[in-house]
């Protein structure tokens, strides 16, 4: 087994109240393809009800940056009672959605993808000598490179709600790696 | 980690993410099909369905199963297998007043959708006649076209073939999430 780290994990955002979900989902998927990041959709499921749709929606988009190491952004959406109601904008009648959404970030870095060093236990122990201490700096950079685009993502998000938000630049891995 | 299959061990059979839609609410169903059926015969794929399964109504409705299998020799070396799977259950017709006034005919119900493609390689098992030539076949993947294989044609099938195909499933379903930002990677208009 590869060795797979998280380190955001499971960042949440709850909003309830007028969205676009299409906007929200394009803007997600423009942010990983500007990134270089590879598409691989889980689930897109979706259901009409009475009180509204109800969507989920799971991507794991995913990148090499070497050829050790490999960023994983997990995104989990669910929407619930989604419709589209009437608002106004410039003074002209459009339609908006309006409903709940969970949100869930998941930022994954997987070690060794290609399995090379995991057919017998001393090898595995000698990888994690490795990691943990030869290719300590480097092992951490990628950690909080990718904290850095998570938090980046999670900021982009929160734009779109319109909700209160402190981004500010990812200096070192931020407390919820780990 | 789940075992590899022989001939994928081999790289003779590269397979890619699979990927699912399930929807419920109302639909075209004939259109869905034709789109669908479209799109391969725009896409220059050997296209045939291998099973078109009807279960007489239940007190929800019908039970329906299609079964595609889409093929394209890309090369002489290299073809693309698409298995499209798709099941509806409950389903009913139900009747739709357009907005010109004029009625249609909807599909309403439930509709699980599953899209699996790979890559294969040496699919005229040319390399197949004595037991060197297929370990040299096996060497030549193993270490010589990995990289294209992986890189190039898996990525093709799934950005060129799979991925619009998906995008195109969702517009017919009008779905919410329906979106498709990597068109610009496949040259896609």
């Amino acid at each position: 087994m590869a060795e797979l780290r998280i380190v955001v994990d499971h960042q949440k955002i709850e909003y309830e109240g007028p969205f676009d979900l299409k906007d929200l989902v394009t803007m997600i998927q423009r942010f990983m393809f500007e990134r270089g990041f590879d598409r691989k959709l889980e689930k897109d499921f979706e259901s009409d009800t009475k009180t509204g749709k109800e969507v989920e929606w799971q991507v794991a988009n995913w990148k090499k940056v070497s050829d050790y190491a490999k960023y994983i952004f997990r995104i989990r959406m669910l929407v619930h009672d989604y419709v589209k109601v009437d608002a106004e904008k410039d003074k002209k009648k459009v339609k908006v959605g309006s409903g709940r959404i969970i949100i869930f970030f998941d930022g994954l870095l997987e070690l060794d993808y290609f399995h090379k060093w995991d057919s017998r236990p001393f090898l595995v122990f000698l990888r994690s000598l490795y990691d943990k201490f030869i290719f300590k700096f480097y092992t951490e950079r990628f950690e909080q490179r990718l904290t850095y685009d998570m938090t980046h993502l999670i900021n982009e998000v929160e734009k779109i709600f319109n909700l209160h938000r402190h981004y500010r630049v990812v200096k070192i891995t931020s407390d919820h790696a780990h | 980690m789940k075992p590899l299959k022989p001939e994928e061990f081999s790289m003779m059979v590269n397979p890619y993410y699979t990927m699912f839609i399930k929807y419920k609410g109302v639909w075209d169903m004939q259109d869905l099909y034709e789109s669908m059926a479209d799109f391969f015969r725009n896409q220059k794929f050997k296209f045939y369905e291998t099973i078109n399964w009807h279960k007489s109504p239940s007190p929800f409705g019908a039970r329906r199963r299609y079964e595609w299998e889409a093929i394209k020799n890309v090369e002489e070396y290299y073809r693309f297998e698409l298995d499209i799977r798709f099941e509806t259950h409950d389903v009913h017709d139900v009747e739709i007043k357009t907005k010109d006034g004029s009625k249609k005919t909807f599909t309403k119900g439930r509709i699980w959708v599953q899209i699996r493609g790979r890559v294969l390689t040496d699919y005229g098992k040319n390399w197949e006649d004595s037991s060197f030539y297929a370990q040299l076949r096996n060497f030549y993947h193993k270490y010589v076209i990995q990289k294209k294989i992986e890189g190039d044609w898996q990525d093709t099938i799934y950005y060129n073939v799979m991925n619009p195909l998906h995008n195109l499933i969702q517009q017919r379903l009008k779905m919410e999430t329906e979106e498709y930002e990597h068109r610009e990677f496949t040259g896609a208009r």
